[in-house]
Order: structure tokens, then C-alpha cells, then sequence
């Protein structure tokens, strides 16, 4: 007995612990503010008639965050990353070197070739929402291939799943499915806080360096209502094969955070004073309130 | 054994015993205790235990308290005697000891009136009231009679919680996390993790599975232990020889080729060929009677496999070979060397594809040599010293040879002028691209070579009494592996061409070759030291306590002797087994213990720098572009972009067991246990340059600008498995001529890694957590069973065994088709289940037919593998979301053999 204890409790003491390897890598948590007043879109139809989307969520494009070694603010008519030394002629104004990226909702495939690159994921609850919101806030219907106005969701979903080969409603994007938490991490996209919007977000993996910082921009929808940052004819995009229907579904560039300047236009709106990473278990706070004009 | 006597001999044990012991239990013990009528210990028994598979007998008193042990025994059938003055003699026979097993019996001596013998046959325990470990033996008998297919492998998956092919998944884990020993030696592959030499089947005396959790002594790994014992001999001269042929035309053909929307669905099987041929032979038998055993025998085993479509099949042709030999010169010592080769030449490796050229020869060499030589100490009946060096060479070579020395197949055979086995290192290959041939020789040669040398002692302690009796073992081992490569392209060089016309190769014209850089070697190697301590420790008679620890120091080293895994693994392990009723017949069992992972050469290699050059060549279907332009992509030797991340923490399972069993009815078991392990620190990649949306769907930036990924080794605490299965079981021991045992397992397996990486077993794409979210949880139902029948048809004997295995298919989640300039990512939150494969079942039948014959025996055997056909199909989900089956569970198929037995 005088032996096995011992041993015992060596053994006991040694089988407790896990450890992590030690990295530079970190998951960076915070929250993303929009004010209305930015938040707003002036929409056009054919005879040049605007209107006015206010206080909608739906209206909101996606957000591109990146964590970067600092801002310049002499670079462009907003801020913008600090860029290193200029190789090649492709891109003159530098590559900003990020050390990690999210984005709060992503353009995603509306099901019709005619839905490239205008749907963004977290933004409706249901395809009868998405109906209403082109219906009556972008005012430009959604029509099927023989051009008639899709005006119900079933009829939607029905499409989505013929195509895609989708069996349920988890497997489509841009819809909530009763909850705005496509992350399905319990964090809901943007809430309506009063005078802004408020999403909750986590930069997966990002390298961690003190004094780095959070910057990103909310492409703003074109008055057409489509995105600057969705190339309809990406190749790298999914391509559709449906009878005779074939198309690509649009993507992303992939060089969004290399090269903010080439995707960042007139209307979109861009991180003024980004917060500075100092302390990675600390929640940060961007606030997305710079209208590039 | 006083303690202080223990501890000075430990002590001297430290200091003596070289390094060791990665030592595998490839014997048994017997033990037990004598009572009168009256439930009195009976100290001063004489007890002696004999069988056929020991040299001599042993014999053993009962101590003060009328308990006698045996260990380090042979697995066989054995009979013992027990004999006291006053006392009826007692004989027990037919005692099956099996590898890692303990038989417990208590002895009832009666007083003798007539000098009478009482002789107990149909006494037999049923329940292993010491052992916490988990698994199964399988003994020669047993695989004798039921249906194998001949393969080890295949007979491993009758443990429950065993998964998968020839290379299982055990116990939730990955197919490379198993060990494998013979006779004690670890024979896994350093390289993959995997088996690494085929074996002779009829020279198997049992093979034991372990599932985890196991004693100390078994080693480190996260998955399960198959430990094959092989027969060494007997007083008796034994000669067995048998041929066995197996043949598909002979299976009946159902299939499904096309899916509705024309998708195929499944690669038929019509017009496929498979034809094996099994010669072996076995001979045994004494040197001199009780002090020398031998045992050599020889598989060979030839097969000829072609898909649809291609003429000429592969062929396989392999030779095994054992030799053994057992030298026990005192009965305090016993020699055991053993010798087992496996050369094996595969031609026309490239068979499965209809667009490789006749003349397009490859070549596979294979096999190896492992030699080991082991020196067993009983120092006394309470102190025993096992001694073992091994030494393992594997090869792998694949080459391009100009002519086949398979003459009997009648094509592109050897010229007067060519030599046979010569290797083309000069004629370069080409590439056939879509409907193009594969013609001329093969494009690429590799030489792999990979040798383990290994020393292990361990030394036993047994009966030390120290409030109750423990048995105490200590271990240590030294483990060396090297891996050396060599890899080229013939002439340097490779074309790949491109018919104008179908199927015609008259038509072929130049597309593009590659010129690279020349051949490249590298050599890696691994360092394991190790140690381990245990003790059994029974503080009464129906209570048994096992604990102990292991700790491990691994380094593995890349191809410049960088260590790119420099690990140091401590691995506890408790046990409590408890006999509730101390009849022997009931077991309540709980253990815990912690398994490391090791590596292996394979994760290594992706760490290895060296590397192949190549430039690219445009031909003539490129127009503008010619031969050495700027244009061509030029790069020497290739960038390696993995890195290993300094100071990773070795993968580690914590795994419990708890459970009872109890003997319902005379022979037979009921068991349930309940199984969890926890495993994290995976070996994983993540990549560090590329930069994704929030769904890992789109990529948005990369960190360095460039569209290179650069891969770095971890082993992060999110690269996990969760496992938990239940496993309720019934086992009839061999009475009344049958025997039959079935299991039924409900397994819930999680995490975010499926597998482990190694050089052949791809990387899964899984592991890239950061970008795909946990694995689809998988739900599963297995049912394993098998058993014999023997009828009593004398002279002759007639045996019908069956094997029935049922799996229900493995959950699929969807693959959603992402941006990355390299090759598509998968959505960072998966989706769930979105497909099963299909539920797998198959009952097995086997005839084996015994007729005496004169100095002999002679019998016939039939296998029947898939009795119904069934043709489930093993598929995936592919790019653009559909199900589709690539393959489909084997046909009905029959082997029939001849053996004698002399």
C-alpha cells in the first residue's frame, strides 16, 4: 500500500490536463455598429424615379472586415489600410497585408440568374420577405424564367430546390429560417438598437499583433440594388445547370481586403476610427459610420 | 514476497535491464485457489498443469492460503491436477488459456474415502473476473471453423467497436492509430501507421483485438491493438498443407449502373475478373522432445484481378514465409527467435484502367523481413524477465520494366536479349488525357524503404503481499524507424498526349511534357524511448485493482534531422474489477486511462523539404507558345509551404469504460458495457494564408498577397473526436459442439477530424476547422456475430460456422462549392446530415468437412461470402449536391479448399 498510493495519485495528477499549442492565431469577438443615418439608400427605377429605403435592415450590404497593421488617412478621400511597398502594375496603390477577415452577411445566390449578386445573407426571414422587399422597397419584382412575376414563396422554394437540389431550407443562405442567425452560433445579425444597427461578430483565426486594428466598409447597393462586391460572372462562382437554364451564380473577389480602394465606391460607407486590438480576449467595437461620397 | 525483498529487486532491475519494453502480453495466466468442503483454504496442493502447446509441465503448490498461480503461458488448451494427501485427486480439463486472459478457479477438494479421481469437464469459466481490458481473442479453433476469408485482418472485425477494412477503425479512432505486434513485436508500419506485412494464416494461434482501454504495458496509441500469436509447435511432428481457390466468375451478378438523371452509379462488375489461388503449408513438431520446438511454414497466394474493360489483369504473387523456433533449455529459461519474410511482386499494377496500354508496364515490389529474438527469464515462481530485440525491414518499389516475367500471361514477355526484372529508368512515360492511352512505360519510379529496430525488456513481480497481493510489472523500450525515399520521373521527363479521334491511337499527338529537375531522396527517422509501471493489486479476494502508467518520448525528425515532433506522453490507467458474488461468475468493471499518439514518418513527410523540379513544355497543339518560352512555369526544386508549429502537444484520447457481465446460464455470458472517449489535439493543418468570409464560403484577402496556401502542422485543442458506444453482447462458450457469441453496438461519434494524416491516407479536408465547423454527427448501429456448429456425424465431423456483420451507413453532409483559387473550400458551418450510405449486412456460411484417413486427416472446405448477394452501395455527395455510390459491397463469392493433416 505504501507504493500504490503514491503511484495512484501520480497517476491521477497526470491525467488531468490539456493543453493548447501556443499560437499567434486568435479569434477576435466584437460588435459592429451601423447609424441609420448612413444606413439609408436612395433606389432608382428605368424612368430615373428615386425613393428612399430608411430603417431597414434588408437594406443593409454586406460588411468586410478586416484586421490590418494600421490606418493612412492619406491615402484616398476615406480611410483606409496602410498598404505595403508597390510590386507590379496591377495594383498601384499597394497590397494592405491583412491578418484576418469576416464579413457580416455575404452575397449569396437568389435561386434566378436575374438574383445574382442582390441577396445578402441574415437579412430576411423567409422567401415571401424577399418577395416583399423587391416587390416593395426595391421595386423590381422577381420573375421566373418565362418572366412572370413570382409573387409566392412556396413557388420560391419550390425553385430553390429543384435547382440547387436543395432538401431543406437550412441549405438555402439568404434566409433566416425564423431567426436571423445564419451563423448558427446564437448570435443574431443586426438588431435594431434605435439610431444604429448592432452585429455581433467573431474574426476567426486572425493572426494577433498589439495596436493592430479593426477596419472594414458596408458596400452599399447600387441604386439598382445590386453589390459592387459580387461579380455576377465570377467563374469561380457555382455554375447552374437546370434545363436550359446555364449560368454562374457570382462571387466574390478574392483580393476585397488586399486591395480595399479597387471595391470601394461612391455611396459605400467605411470605418473611420477603428478600434485598436491591444487585447485579444477583449470584445471590440467598430463603428461603420464614414459615407464615402 | 516481503517488500523489501520487491523493492531491492526492482532496484537492481533498474540498473541491469537495458532498454525496453514495449512489450505485448502474448501469454496467459491460470490461478486459483483450493477450499475444503467447508470453504477452508487447502494450503499444500499440489497443483500441475500440462498442454500441448507447453514444453513440460509446471507445477505449483498452494500457498497458506490455498492459492496457486501460473503466468506466462502458452495460449492453448490445457488440463490441470490438483493433489493432496487425503483429498480425491481433481483433474479440470479443457481449459482454454488465451492471450491477456486470466482463468480464475476456485477448486472444491473433497475429502477421499476410495482414492477416487474427480475429473470436472464441463466446469469451464466463462467470465475474466481480473482483466479490465476490452476486446476479443480469437483462437486457432475458432478460426478454423468459421467463415475468414483467411485474413487476420478480416477476422479482427469480429470485435465489437471495430469498423472499416483491412485497416479497421477501433474504438472510434482513425484506421492509422492502431498498433499491430506479432508474437510481441510491434509490426505496425512507421510510415502510415497501418499493417505492414501480410501474413501466413494457418500459422496463427490467436489473434486478440483490443479496444481501449487497456494496461500500460500495451503501449501508446489513441485506436485499438491487434496482437497475432503464432503457433509455436508441439512434441508432436505435425505436417498440414492446404490449396484454396477462390474465383469470381462463380458469384452471381447484380448491379445498378445508371441513376435516373444518368449519373453512374456504380462501377459494374460484368466482365470483371478475380481468380486466387492459396497454396500453404505448415510444418511442426519437436527438436527434442520438451526443450526444442520448430514451426516453419509457407503461404503463397496468387491473384489475378482485371476490371471491365481491361485485358490483362493485375497480378499478384506473394510468398510468406515464418520460422520459428522455441529453445527452453532449463524451465528457467526459454529462447524464442522468429523470422518472417513476405516478399511480394505485383505486375500490371495499373490494370483498373482501360486507357493504360498493354505495353505500359508497372511494377510493384513489396514485402519485407522481420526478425526477432527473445529471452524469457522465470527467475523464480514469483519473478519473471521477458528480454526481446526486433529488427523490421519493409520496401515499397514501383518502377516501369520493360518486359513481364509473368510468362504463363502471354504478353510483353521478355526478349532473349532483355532481362527479366530489369527497371526502364530511361524510356520516359506517357500520359494518355481524356480518351488517350497511357502508353510506352510507366512514367515514374519510387523506392521506399523503412526499418524499425526495437529493444524491450520487462520484468514481473508477482504475489508481492502488501495489504492484499499485487502483481506488479515495469517495462522499458527503445524504438528506432527509419524512412528512406527515392523518387524520379524516367528519363527526367514526361509527355502527356491527346487523341484527335476517340480511341484512336493512331491519332495521338504531343500536348505538353514536363521536364523535372531529377531524382530526390530523403530520409527521416523517429526516436521512441519508453517506460512503463503497473501493478495488479487484489486488496481481497473478489476486488481487483489495476493501475499503472507509461510515459513516452518521441522525436521526429524531416528529411534535413529537423524534429518536427518533439513529444514527451505520459499515459495513466486505472482499473477496478469487482466479482460481486465471488463465484467467479459476475464482473462489475470500470477503467480510465489516457492514450497518446506517437506520430508516425507519414505526418513527417509533409514536413520533408526536399522535393522534385519540374518545367513545363508546350506542344505543338499550343500554337504560339514553344518549346522553352518565358511563358513556362519554371520552378526548382518545388517551395514546401507546411511548417510544423514549434512545440505542438501530442494528440491524446482520456477513455473509460463501464460495465458488468455475468454467466446467465451454465456457458453462457451476457455483458453490457458503455464505452466514452474523449480525444483532442488531433494532428491537423490549418492554413494560415488564405482569409475567408463568415461562413467560409467566399475567400476575401490573402495574407501575403499571393494565391500560394501555406499549411502549418498543429495539433490545436479543436481538432477533437467525441465517441460513445454501448455494447450489449451475448457469448455461448464451446459445449455441446457449438459455440456462437453476437453483439449489438450503439455508437454516437463527433468532432472536427476524422482522420489522421500520413502520407498515403490523404489529408482530409475536414480538418480545415477554421473553414468547415464540426463534422456531421454519426449515429450508428452495428451487430457482429459468429459461431460454429460441430455435427456429430462419426468417423467423419462435419463443422458449419457463419460470421453475420451489419453496419448502418455513415452520415454525409453536403459539399457546398466555394471560391479559392487553388481548389474549392467547404462551408465553415456544415449542415448536418444531409445522406447515409446505405446499411451494410452480410451473413457468411462455412462447410468444413473432416475425413479421417489413414495417418491423417483430410478435409474440404467451402466459403461462402455474402450468401445473398446483397450489393449495398458506399458512395458520397458530390460537388453539385447529388448522391452518387462509387462502390459497392463485394459480391457473393466462394472459396473452396483441400487440406491434409498429418
Amino acid at each position: 500500500m505504501r507504493h500504490a498510493l503514491p503511484l495512484l495519485l501520480a497517476v491521477l495528477a497526470t491525467g488531468c490536463a490539456y493543453t493548447e499549442d501556443s499560437l499567434l492565431h486568435v479569434d477576435l469577438r466584437g460588435k459592429i455598429r451601423i447609424p441609420k443615418d448612413v444606413a439609408a439608400i436612395t433606389l432608382s427605377d428605368a424612368e430615373n424615379n428615386t425613393w428612399t429605403v430608411e430603417d431597414d435592415v434588408r437594406a443593409l450590404g454586406p460588411v468586410w472586415l478586416g484586421v490590418f497593421s494600421g490606418i493612412d488617412d492619406k491615402l484616398f478621400d476615406y480611410p483606409h489600410p496602410e498598404v505595403g511597398p508597390v510590386l507590379g502594375t496591377d495594383n498601384p496603390t499597394g497590397n494592405t497585408y491583412p491578418y484576418g477577415s469576416m464579413s457580416v452577411g455575404r452575397p449569396d445566390w437568389g435561386c434566378y440568374e436575374t438574383m445574382n449578386c442582390r441577396l445578402i445573407t441574415g437579412r430576411y426571414e423567409s422567401y415571401d420577405d424577399v418577395i416583399g422587399f423587391f416587390r416593395d422597397e426595391v421595386r423590381d419584382p422577381i420573375l421566373n424564367q418565362e418572366g412572370d412575376e413570382i409573387t409566392s414563396g412556396i413557388e420560391y422554394r419550390e425553385h430553390c430546390y429543384e435547382t440547387a437540389y436543395l432538401t431543406s431550407d437550412q441549405e438555402v443562405g439568404f434566409i433566416s429560417n425564423g431567426g436571423l442567425d445564419k451563423n448558427g452560433n446564437g448570435i443574431p445579425y443586426f438588431e435594431d438598437m434605435g439610431d444604429y444597427f448592432e452585429a455581433e461578430t467573431t474574426i476567426y483565426h486572425s493572426l494577433f499583433y498589439e495596436g493592430a486594428v479593426v477596419w472594414g466598409w458596408m458596400d452599399a447597393p447600387s441604386r439598382t440594388f445590386d453589390f459592387s462586391t459580387c461579380d455576377a460572372e465570377s467563374p469561380l462562382g457555382w455554375q447552374v445547370f437546370y434545363y436550359d437554364e446555364q449560368y454562374l451564380t457570382g462571387q466574390v473577389p478574392i483580393d476585397l481586403l488586399n486591395f480595399p480602394s479597387k471595391y470601394i465606391f461612391a455611396g459605400d460607407v467605411v470605418v473611420q476610427d477603428p478600434p485598436v486590438i491591444t487585447d485579444p480576449e477583449k470584445d471590440f467595437t467598430v463603428e461603420i459610420d464614414f459615407r464615402y461620397e | 514476497m516481503p517488500l523489501y525483498k520487491f523493492l531491492t529487486q526492482m532496484a537492481l532491475l533498474l540498473l541491469l535491464v537495458p532498454g525496453v519494453a514495449f512489450a505485448s502480453v502474448t501469454k496467459g495466466t491460470i490461478k486459483g485457489s483450493t477450499v475444503d468442503s467447508d470453504g477452508l483454504p487447502v494450503p499444500g496442493v499440489l497443483i500441475t498443469i500440462k498442454s500441448e502447446n507447453m514444453m513440460g509441465t509446471k507445477q505449483a503448490q498452494t500457498d497458506g492460503e490455498g492459492r496457486f498461480l501460473f503466468v506466462e503461458l502458452p495460449p492453448g488448451v490445457y488440463e490441470l491436477t490438483a493433489e493432496a494427501p487425503k483429498f480425491q485427486k481433481l483433474v479440470r480439463p479443457n481449459l482454454q488459456v488465451n492471450v491477456g486472459r486470466t482463468i480464475s478457479l476456485p477448486l472444491e477438494m473433497t475429502i477421499d474415502e476410495a482414492g477416487e479421481t474427480i475429473t470436472i469437464v464441463d466446469q469451464r469459466p466463462v467470465v475474466d473476473t481480473e482483466s479490465a481490458n476490452r476486446g476479443t481473442v480469437l483462437t486457432k479453433d475458432f478460426l478454423d471453423r468459421i467463415p475468414t476469408g483467411r485474413s487476420y485482418q478480416q477476422a479482427a472485425q469480429l470485435a465489437a467497436g471495430t469498423t472499416g477494412g483491412a485497416n479497421p477503425n477501433i474504438g472510434g479512432a482513425a484506421s492509422n492509430e492502431n498498433t499491430y505486434m506479432l508474437d510481441g513485436v510491434n509490426v505496425t508500419d512507421p510510415v502510415t501507421g497501418t499493417f505492414s506485412l501480410n501474413f501466413n494464416f494457418d500459422a496463427i494461434e490467436q489473434v486478440e483485438v483490443l479496444t481501449n482501454p487497456f494496461d500500460p504495458e500495451y503501449g501508446f496509441n489513441l485506436g485499438g491493438s491487434i496482437n497475432i500469436v503464432t503457433q509455436t509447435g508441439s512434441n508432436r511432428f505435425e505436417v498440414v498443407s492446404g490449396i484454396y481457390h477462390q474465383n469470381g466468375s462463380w458469384s452471381p451478378k447484380q448491379d445498378w449502373r445508371w441513376g435516373a438523371d444518368g449519373r453512374q452509379l456504380a462501377p459494374t462488375d460484368f466482365g470483371a475478373r478475380f481468380e486466387t489461388w492459396q497454396v500453404s503449408t505448415r510444418v511442426s513438431g519437436p527438436i527434442v522432445r520438451d526443450k526444442a520446438w520448430f514451426i516453419a511454414s509457407y503461404q503463397m497466394t496468387r491473384s489475378l484481378i482485371a476490371n471491365a474493360g481491361v485485358q490483362l489483369p493485375r497480378d499478384f504473387d506473394g510468398h510468406y514465409v515464418l520460422s520459428k523456433l522455441t529453445f527452453q533449455p532449463t524451465s528457467e529459461h526459454r529462447i524464442t527467435a522468429f523470422l518472417q519474410t513476405n516478399p511480394t511482386a505485383i505486375d500490371n499494377i495499373y490494370a483498373g484502367d482501360r486507357f493504360i496500354s498493354p505495353e505500359a508496364q508497372g511494377r510493384q515490389a513489396q514485402g519485407g523481413w522481420v526478425g526477432s529474438l527473445q529471452w524469457d527469464w522465470f527467475i523464480s515462481p514469483q519473478a519473471f524477465l521477458e528480454t526481446k530485440a526486433t529488427v523490421q525491414k519493409t520496401f515499397i518499389e514501383t518502377y516501369g520494366v520493360p518486359c513481364t516475367h509473368d510468362k504463363d500471361l502471354e504478353y510483353n514477355p521478355c526478349a532473349p536479349t532483355e532481362q527479366e526484372n530489369s527497371i526502364d529508368f530511361v524510356t520516359p512515360g506517357r500520359i494518355g488525357i481524356g480518351t488517350a492511352f497511357d502508353s510506352g512505360n510507366e512514367t515514374n519510379y519510387y523506392f521506399d524503404d523503412r526499418w524499425r529496430a526495437e529493444l524491450q525488456s520487462k520484468f514481473s513481480l508477482l504475489q508481492v503481499e502488501a495489504l492484499g497481493s499485487h502483481d506488479i510489472k515495469v517495462g522499458f523500450s527503445g524504438d528506432l524507424n527509419f524512412w528512406n525515399q527515392t523518387q524520379g520521373y524516367m528519363g527526367n521527363l514526361v509527355y502527356y498526349d491527346i487523341n484527335l479521334l476517340d480511341y484512336n491511337p493512331d491519332t495521338l499527338r504531343n500536348y505538353y511534357w514536363i521536364e523535372t529537375s531529377g531524382p530526390f531522396t530523403f530520409a527521416s527517422s523517429a526516436e521512441t524511448l519508453g517506460a512503463f509501471v503497473q501493478d495488479v493489486w487484489k486488496p481481497i479476494d473478489n476486488l481487483t485493482f489495476r493501475y499503472g502508467t507509461r510515459y513516452d518520448r518521441q522525436t521526429v525528425r524531416n528529411d534535413l534531422g529537423e524534429a518536427v515532433i518533439d513529444t514527451g506522453l505520459w499515459g495513466p490507467r486505472f482499473a477496478a474489477i469487482w466479482d460481486p458474488f465471488g463465484d467467479g461468475k459476475t464482473k462489475v468493471m470500470a477503467n480510465i486511462g489516457r492514450f497518446n499518439d506517437s506520430s508516425r514518418l507519414g505526418v513527417a513527410s509533409y514536413l520533408n523539404q526536399a522535393g522534385l523540379g519540374s518545367k513545363l513544355f508546350l506542344g505543338e497543339l499550343f500554337g504560339g507558345f514553344t518549346n522553352g518560352s518565358s511563358d513556362n512555369y519554371d520552378y526548382a526544386p518545388i517551395q514546401n509551404f507546411t511548417t510544423s508549429l514549434p512545440g505542438i502537444t501530442a494528440p491524446r484520447s482520456d477513455s473509460f469504460n463501464v460495465g458488468a457481465e455475468r454467466e446467465v446460464v451454465k456457458d453462457l455470458a451476457a455483458r453490457v458495457y458503455f464505452t466514452g472517449t474523449f480525444t483532442r489535439n488531433l494532428y491537423s493543418f490549418d492554413e494560415t494564408n488564405n482569409y475567408w468570409d463568415e461562413d467560409g464560403y467566399t475567400q476575401m484577402a490573402t495574407g501575403d498577397g499571393t494565391v500560394n496556401e501555406y499549411y502549418r502542422l498543429r495539433t490545436p485543442d479543436v481538432a477533437r473526436r467525441q465517441y460513445y458506444r454501448t455494447d450489449v453482447s451475448l457469448e455461448k462458450i464451446l459445449s455441446h459442439r457449438w459455440t456462437a457469441n453476437a453483439t449489438y453496438s450503439y455508437t454516437r461519434s463527433m468532432g472536427t477530424v476524422q482522420t489522421t494524416p500520413s502520407s498515403f491516407l490523404a489529408v482530409p479536408s475536414q480538418q480545415r476547422f477554421y473553414e468547415n465547423g464540426n463534422l456531421p454527427t454519426d449515429i450508428r448501429h452495428d451487430v457482429t456475430a459468429s459461431g460454429f456448429w460441430e455435427l456429430p456425424d462419426d468417423p467423419w465431423t462435419t463443422n458449419i460456422g457463419f460470421v453475420f456483420a451489419l453496419e448502418s451507413g455513415y452520415p454525409l453532409s453536403r459539399g457546398y462549392s466555394t471560391s479559392a483559387p487553388n481548389g474549392g473550400g467547404y462551408l465553415r458551418q456544415t449542415q448536418g446530415t444531409y445522406a447515409r450510405a446505405e446499411t451494410y449486412w452480410a451473413l457468411d456460411l462455412q462447410l468444413k468437412q473432416d475425413f479421417p484417413v489413414r495417418k491423417g486427416n483430410l478435409a474440404a472446405r467451402a466459403q461462402v461470402q455474402n450468401v445473398f448477394n446483397n450489393r449495398q452501395g458506399f458512395g458520397g455527395v458530390t460537388f453539385d449536391n447529388r448522391w452518387s455510390i462509387g462502390s459497392r459491397q463485394d459480391p457473393l463469392g466462394m472459396l473452396l479448399g483441400l487440406e491434409y493433416q498429418y
